[in-house]
Parts: structure tokens; C-alpha cells; sequence
């Protein structure tokens, strides 16, 4: 049986599972709904319970906004930074924190990461494997943005310019797609980023943008790169080249003049190449070899336990929040209780008085779902932008299968529950009552 | 629809009897009154003629069919079938048009005609959206117009003419008798008021939950 269900399509499993969780909720609405129309009546409870139906709504659309657009964001998440670093096939740095090479040299984040030195930088750049290897230099800002320093082979290798031209001089720039300057600007580097900046230690000390990089989908697109020289001569520094080709700009580099290099992002000549290399290049006591995918990952990985947590947390809240509103709606029915035993006194069948009943709970609860619906999506698109905003990592406002079977499921546990409690109201709904 | 009630008894519970060993019998297209006291057991003994409320004892039959002896199911669809009944509190669907009100009947997979042409002929403003916003009169007429809808065998009534005004009055209880006792139906009203009791057939007057002589 497992055989056969994973040989089927992964898309048509989805399907099937979505087909199979909401199959209650089309169920019910046939076996209550058979032969007769409630809905004018059901419609005329809503209607009469307004401002009451819209609050039960209104529970619902909140409890599952926030458990669907927790589930959505954290797939947003996933996919936004599989994104940002999908360009970044291999780092070298410095032993140390794995996570905070790749957040350093993919996300662009101040972490203290530590420096290679040029014989290191020479062996990988010369390894028989290497098609491209670039350093990366970091320590400046611009209002908020990161000043990276590195080759132009990087830029060409991230998607090369979409206005403008490569820098020809140490003082020129490239704006990423986002970045606060655009061509001809001039911009005045703080040292440090954020409120620890030193706005004065490169004071009179200019770039000027001359290009600007096509859009990266990453925190890349924030940034203004230079050439790495420049960020190792603004800060007093040899510029990795001997004084007689002072004025180069880009590889090879002079080991003896090379100041260092927090990073080293590697293009091998192939897959197998790259994975030679990430195995040389580990586990030797001066460089650490990070594959990006791999360690995003394994944060994938403890994120999704997280995940997992807070999906039963979802469904926990879920549940309490359906028997609540289902629970609130049994007493509501206390106030037209009268009305519903007249439909019995007339003759109306026990199933179109529970199918009354059970309409206007499905009528909220369906509601809900979709105000829920649009919330979540609302507050996704609305969290992505402001995280998109703020860390240059695109988030793209997206829902998945996994939260089309979570509402599925929610509707289809709660419509059963509703159709137990209005067939009990329908069976408490005695014409005895009428009797003034 | 020909009514045969012997030796009817409905008591509570703990035994206090409400309608206590009545018998009487209705011809197919006669009008009866229900009159008495408050507290005589007028209504429940209408209730217990529309199938609302089991007897005690004793045996109501509507034509052949004995409607005690059937399931609470049984009973429901009889009423369906054969009874248009008024409500005391008109009982309305306060969000429902006057429309929606008298034909909801067929929301339930019972067939028949409108009662557009009744609720005109009892002078109710039919193109309000809500019954909420029509007065008591005009509701009261609504709710006789839906115990009219279908096109019952018998109507059993109680209070009908409670809130509505000499004039209406005059014009509902023509419009009932003729779409009841003018068409060989029954009519059955529980009343206090004279001038609808003058217009039945006969009167049965409740005391104590016993017929009085």
C-alpha cells in the first residue's frame, strides 16, 4: 500500500489528501442538505445574530490567520533564503561557526567571522578545481547598507549589472538592485554597522556608484559592492598587490601583500569538483569549507522541529477556538429555540431543522476560514515585506498544501461537530415549548 | 376532515390534569370554537388536536387516523399534510419576507402555491423585506396566511383575531372561513372574543379541563 501511495505523484498525494480531509465537510452537506433548502433560513439566523455571527467569525479568521501565516512565513522563510544563497555554491573561511560564515557572506550580517590569509587565499584560488574564487571583505556601511568588498568576478557570477559598468578605479561602486544610492551618487563609508558605526573614521573618503548589479533576490541587493581592494586600503592596509601594480584591481593577488579575507566564495568546475574541494578544504586547522545548502539545512532542520511544535500548537488552538464558537452557538440557539419548534410544529422534518442549524454554524465557520484565509495571506505578504525590507532576503507570499490541509481538516472537524450539536438542538426544539 | 376525540386526558408529569376525559366530534367542514377561562386548558387541548402534544389518554382521529398512536415522525408529516396552524405569538421569522414567512413550508420539500394572492387579500404589505418591520396586526395576518398556505384540510387556530383591529378583524375571519369552512375544510379556534365565537358552528367552553355543560 505505501509502495503504491509513494509511487504516486507528489502533487497528486497532496490532492488526494486534500480530497480525503474535506470529503466530511461535501458528506455532510449532502446528507443534511438532501431534498430540502435551508439556506434562507440559516441566512435569517446569521442575519438576526449579526453582530454575534461576525464576532464567532471574527475568532475564528484571527486563530487561523495567525496559525496559517505562522506555517505560510516559515515556508516564505525557507524559500526566500534557498534563494538568497542558491548562487553560493561553496564558502571557505576560518575554522569556527558554520552558520555565521554563511550568514556573514550570503545574508551580509555583521558576524564576527574570522580572516584568511593570503598563502591560504593563493592555495584555493589555485586549486586544480577552481574556476572562480573571490574574497570577500566586510566591516563598512552606508546608511544601513553593507559596504562588501570583492572581485568583479563575483558580480558577474551573482548576475552581472543591469545599468551602468564595472568598476575601473579603487573608489568606485556598484549599487545591489536596492541599494539607498543608484549611479553617479557619491557615498561617504561609516566603519561598523548600525548605531556602533564610526561615521568619521572615512571622513572624505568617497565612492562614487558607476554600476548597478541585476536583481539577486537577496540581501546582495541592499548592499554597494567594491572592489576588495579598497576596503583593505581605506583601512590602512596593503591592497593585495605588490606597490609596482598598486593600481590592479582584482586576481591575482600577492600573498605577501594580502591583509586578509573573512570569506572565499568558490566556483569549482563542477559538482564532484566542489565536492573535493569542500572535503580538502575541512577539517585542516586554518580553513573551514561550508556547502550553503547543507547548512541552511540543517537549520531547516531544527526549524522544522519548531515547526512541528507550533503546527500542534495551531491545531491545539484551532480546536479550542471551533468548540468555543460551536460551544457559544448552542447557547445563541437558546434565543431561537422558539422559532426552530415552530418549523417542527409546521411539519418540517427533523433533518431540515438540523440542516438549519447545521447551515448557519457552516455558514460561520466557513467565514471564518475564508476571513482566516485572507488574513494569513494578508499578514504574510505584509511580514515578508517588512522582513524583505529589512534584510534584503526576498519572502515571497506563498501558501502550500500543508496549510490547504490544515483548513480542510479544521472544516471538516468542526462542520462534524456542528452537525452533532444541531441535530441535539432540532431534537430540543419540542413544540410543547410554544404552548403560551 | 371529519375530528372524533373520546375520552381525551392530558396531564402533567406529576399527574395534575390539564384536559381531563373529553370527547366530542367535528364534521368535515365545520367551524368549532374553543372558549374558556384562562388556565381551562384551551390551548393544550388545541395542541393535543394538532398532534403537538401526546395524550394521556384517549384517542384523537382525524378522519381515519388515530394521530396518538403515531410515531413523534408520524405525527410530523401528518401535520405537514393535512394542518395550517396559528400561533398565540404569530411565531414568525423576524428576518424572513411576509412571503418567505407563509411559503416556508416549501423550503422543506412540501409543494403548493404561493400565498401571495392570501397575504393580498388580508391586506399585508407583501414587498417589505422583513416581517420585523410590519405591525402586530399585519404579523398576525401573516400567520394566517402561512396556516393557510398549502392548502390545508383543517386549520387549528388559537387567538387569531387577538391583535388585530375591528375592521382587519372582520376581513381576516372572512377570508379564513372562506378558505376553510367555504372550501368543506375544518376550522378549529381557541377565542375569547364574541364576534369570532358568533361566526362558529358550535362552541365547546373549557372549565377546569372539562367540558362544561
Amino acid at each position: 500500500m505505501s509502495t503504491l501511495w509513494s509511487g504516486i505523484p507528489v502533487g497528486v498525494q497532496h490532492g488526494l489528501m486534500f480530497a480525503l480531509l474535506i470529503s466530511p465537510t461535501v458528506v455532510l452537506a449532502f446528507v443534511m442538505m438532501r431534498g430540502h433548502r435551508p439556506l434562507p433560513l440559516s441566512l435569517a439566523l446569521l442575519r438576526s445574530n449579526l453582530w454575534t455571527s461576525f464576532g464567532f467569525m471574527l475568532l475564528i479568521a484571527v486563530s487561523i490567520a495567525i496559525g496559517v501565516g505562522l506555517i505560510a512565513q516559515e515556508r516564505s522563510f525557507r524559500v526566500g533564503t534557498a534563494q538568497a544563497a542558491e548562487k553560493f555554491d561553496l564558502i571557505i573561511g576560518a575554522p569556527g561557526s558554520e552558520t555565521s560564515l554563511l550568514f556573514a557572506t550570503v545574508f551580509l550580517q555583521p558576524t564576527p567571522v574570522g580572516l584568511l590569509d593570503g598563502t591560504t587565499f593563493d592555495e584555493i584560488a589555485g586549486h586544480e578545481r577552481t574556476d572562480m574564487a573571490a574574497p570577500i571583505g566586510l566591516g563598512d556601511s552606508f546608511e544601513g547598507s553593507t559596504v562588501v568588498g570583492t572581485t568583479a568576478e563575483l558580480i558577474s557570477h551573482l548576475g552581472g549589472l543591469s545599468a551602468g559598468r564595472l568598476w575601473t578605479a579603487e573608489l568606485e561602486a556598484i549599487a545591489g538592485a536596492d541599494a539607498p544610492v543608484t549611479i553617479g551618487d557619491r557615498l561617504e563609508p561609516a566603519h561598523g554597522h548600525g548605531e556602533a558605526a564610526d561615521e568619521d573614521l572615512h571622513e572624505g573618503l568617497f565612492y562614487e556608484v558607476v554600476g548597478q548589479m541585476a536583481r539577486t533576490n537577496s540581501p546582495w541587493d541592499r548592499a554597494i559592492i567594491v572592489p576588495i581592494e579598497a576596503v583593505w586600503s581605506t583601512h590602512g592596509l596593503a591592497n593585495g598587490h605588490a606597490p609596482e601594480r598598486g593600481d590592479q584591481l582584482g586576481p591575482p593577488f600577492d600573498a605577501a601583500f594580502f591583509p586578509g579575507t573573512s570569506a572565499v566564495v568558490v566556483v569549482a568546475d563542477s559538482l564532484s569538483g566542489t565536492y573535493q574541494m569542500h572535503s580538502d578544504f575541512t577539517g585542516d586547522t586554518r580553513t573551514m569549507a561550508i556547502l550553503p545548502g547543507a547548512v541552511l539545512g540543517y537549520l531547516y532542520r531544527v526549524i522544522g522541529d519548531a515547526r512541528s511544535v507550533a503546527t500542534g500548537l495551531v491545531w491545539t488552538s484551532l480546536a479550542l477556538v471551533a468548540f468555543a464558537v460551536l460551544g457559544g452557538l448552542a447557547i445563541l440557539s437558546r434565543y431561537f429555540i422558539r422559532h426552530l419548534a415552530v418549523l417542527r410544529a409546521i411539519g418540517a422534518p427533523l433533518r431540515f431543522v438540523s440542516a438549519t442549524i447545521w447551515f448557519f454554524a457552516t455558514l460561520i465557520l466557513g467565514g471564518g476560514v475564508l476571513l482566516g484565509c485572507l488574513g494569513s495571506f494578508a499578514a504574510v505578504f505584509v511580514i515578508g515585506a517588512i522582513v524583505s525590507q529589512r534584510s534584503g532576503i526576498n519572502l515571497p507570499a506563498q501558501f502550500g498544501w500543508t496549510e490547504a490541509h490544515l483548513l480542510a481538516g479544521f472544516l471538516s472537524l468542526a462542520v462534524l461537530f456542528a452537525a452533532v450539536i444541531a441535530t441535539r438542538l432540532a431534537h430540543s426544539a419540542n413544540p410543547i415549548t410554544l404552548r403560551s | 376532515m371529519k375530528l372524533s376525540v373520546e375520552n381525551l386526558s392530558v396531564t402533567t408529569p406529576d399527574g395534575t390534569g390539564i384536559v381531563e376525559d373529553i370527547s366530542f366530534e367535528v364534521a368535515s367542514g365545520q367551524s368549532i370554537g374553543i372558549t374558556g377561562p384562562s388556565g381551562a386548558g384551551k390551548s393544550t387541548l388545541l395542541f393535543a388536536l394538532a398532534g403537538l402534544i401526546q395524550p394521556t389518554t384517549g384517542s384523537i382521529t382525524w378522519h381515519v387516523t388515530d394521530i396518538a398512536g403515531l410515531s413523534e415522525d408520524e405525527r410530523t408529516s401528518f401535520r405537514r399534510d393535512m394542518f395550517g396552524i396559528v400561533f398565540q405569538d404569530h411565531l414568525l421569522f423576524e428576518e424572513l419576507s411576509p412571503v418567505q414567512n407563509t411559503d416556508i413550508a416549501t423550503l422543506f420539500g412540501t409543494g403548493g402555491e404561493s400565498a401571495v394572492g392570501t397575504l393580498t387579500a388580508l391586506n399585508v404589505p407583501t414587498l417589505r423585506k422583513r416581517s420585523a418591520q410590519l405591525s402586530g396586526g399585519e404579523r398576525q395576518r401573516v400567520a394566517i396566511a402561512r396556516a393557510l398556505a398549502g392548502a390545508p384540510r383543517a386549520v387549528l387556530a388559537d387567538e387569531p383575531s387577538a391583535s388585530l383591529d375591528h375592521e382587519n378583524r372582520s376581513k381576516v375571519m372572512d377570508t379564513l372561513f372562506a378558505q376553510t369552512t367555504g372550501l368543506g375544510k375544518t376550522l378549529i379556534i381557541v377565542s375569547h372574543d364574541p364576534q369570532v365565537l358568533y361566526r362558529m358552528d358550535r362552541v365547546l367552553t373549557l372549565d377546569q379541563g372539562r367540558l362544561a355543560a
